[in-house]
């Protein structure tokens, strides 16, 4: 009788513990794996998840963007042109015809955007 | 601190009298119940190995306080795998099936804490599959996040990241 009572008191325990969230108390650089397995586009929204989580994203050095996942462009470019300006070290350069590539000048990370964007891509 | 761990484990280890299984690992769950595998299985767990490596041997009984009983036969069976060289997509894909989310984070904060490289890489895999595609509040939920912004800078963030919710899968009812 008292080993169910105790099992019962280890499940609600257990239940209590798994109600933490202990994902979000790890190192950034788990959060940051978690985040490189992740599509480009949710990967940017996990910003909004919370004050921890904000700042996790802008850690992926490769985000791929192609204009099929991206339906409302306008509003992407907003948040692009946004994003450059607040990374002053980047610098937008054109790699081909139908990609722009942007890596930063800063030695210590390379920010490679591969945007697959119609628009984007007429001269 | 790492004296008083070491030494709580050697009075583990003596309790250990069969000499026959001394060449097992016992590894120890949060919840008391006594695993036993073979040390090549320790050998997949960083942490449980260098415990080992820093005893000469000596210590074989391993408590693991923040693995349930509940999660380790997970993580025995995936290294069991790993060293077979059995770890296909197949099996990976069986295994992920067995799984619910909460089980999918345990076993990812077991994985991070045994140091498994490879557990932890087919976790973090698992998760961002189970969070890929899904609305704010379905992965606040997943993680059990609090929102801690002001209702004034959610609605900026919401308005600027817009373009990312298109699209994203209706939340399901029961998503545990």
């Amino acid at each position: 009788k008292s080993s169910t009572a105790m099992s019962h008191r280890h499940r609600l325990r257990l239940r209590i513990l798994r109600k933490v969230d202990r994902i979000s108390d790890l190192p950034n650089s788990l959060l940051e794996h978690i985040l490189s397995f992740l599509p480009t586009k949710d990967t940017i929204a996990t910003s909004i998840l919370s004050k921890r989580w904000k700042p996790i994203w802008v850690s992926q050095l490769v985000f791929y963007l192609d204009g099929t996942s991206l339906q409302d462009t306008f509003a992407f470019r907003r948040f692009f042109n946004s994003f450059i300006t607040t990374r002053d070290n980047i610098t937008p350069y054109p790699s081909s015809h139908s990609t722009l590539n942007l890596a930063t000048t800063d030695t210590t990370t390379t920010i490679l955007f591969m945007l697959h964007l119609p628009e984007w891509s007429k001269p | 601190m790492a004296e008083e761990v070491s030494s709580q484990m050697n009075s583990l280890s003596i309790s250990e009298t069969n000499p026959s299984s001394s060449a097992t690992i016992s590894l120890v769950s949060g919840d008391d119940i006594v695993f036993k595998v073979e040390p090549t299985i320790a050998k997949e767990m960083e942490t449980v190995q260098s415990f080992i490596d820093e005893t000469d041997g000596k210590i074989t009984t391993i408590p693991l306080p923040n693995i349930s009983s509940h999660d380790l036969p997970y993580v025995i069976e995936y290294c069991e795998k790993s060293i077979a060289g059995k770890i296909t997509k197949e099996f990976e894909a069986e295994f992920v099936k067995k799984l619910n989310n909460e089980e999918v984070k345990e076993l990812f904060l077991a994985a991070n804490y045994l140091n498994i490289k490879k557990l932890l890489d087919f976790l973090s895999q698992v998760i961002a599959d189970r969070i890929a595609n899904k609305s704010v509040e379905y992965v606040r939920r997943y993680f059990g996040i609090e929102n801690d912004f002001t209702p004034e800078e959610e609605a900026k963030l919401r308005e600027e990241l817009a373009w990312t919710f298109t699209g994203v899968d209706p939340d399901d009812e029961d998503e545990n």
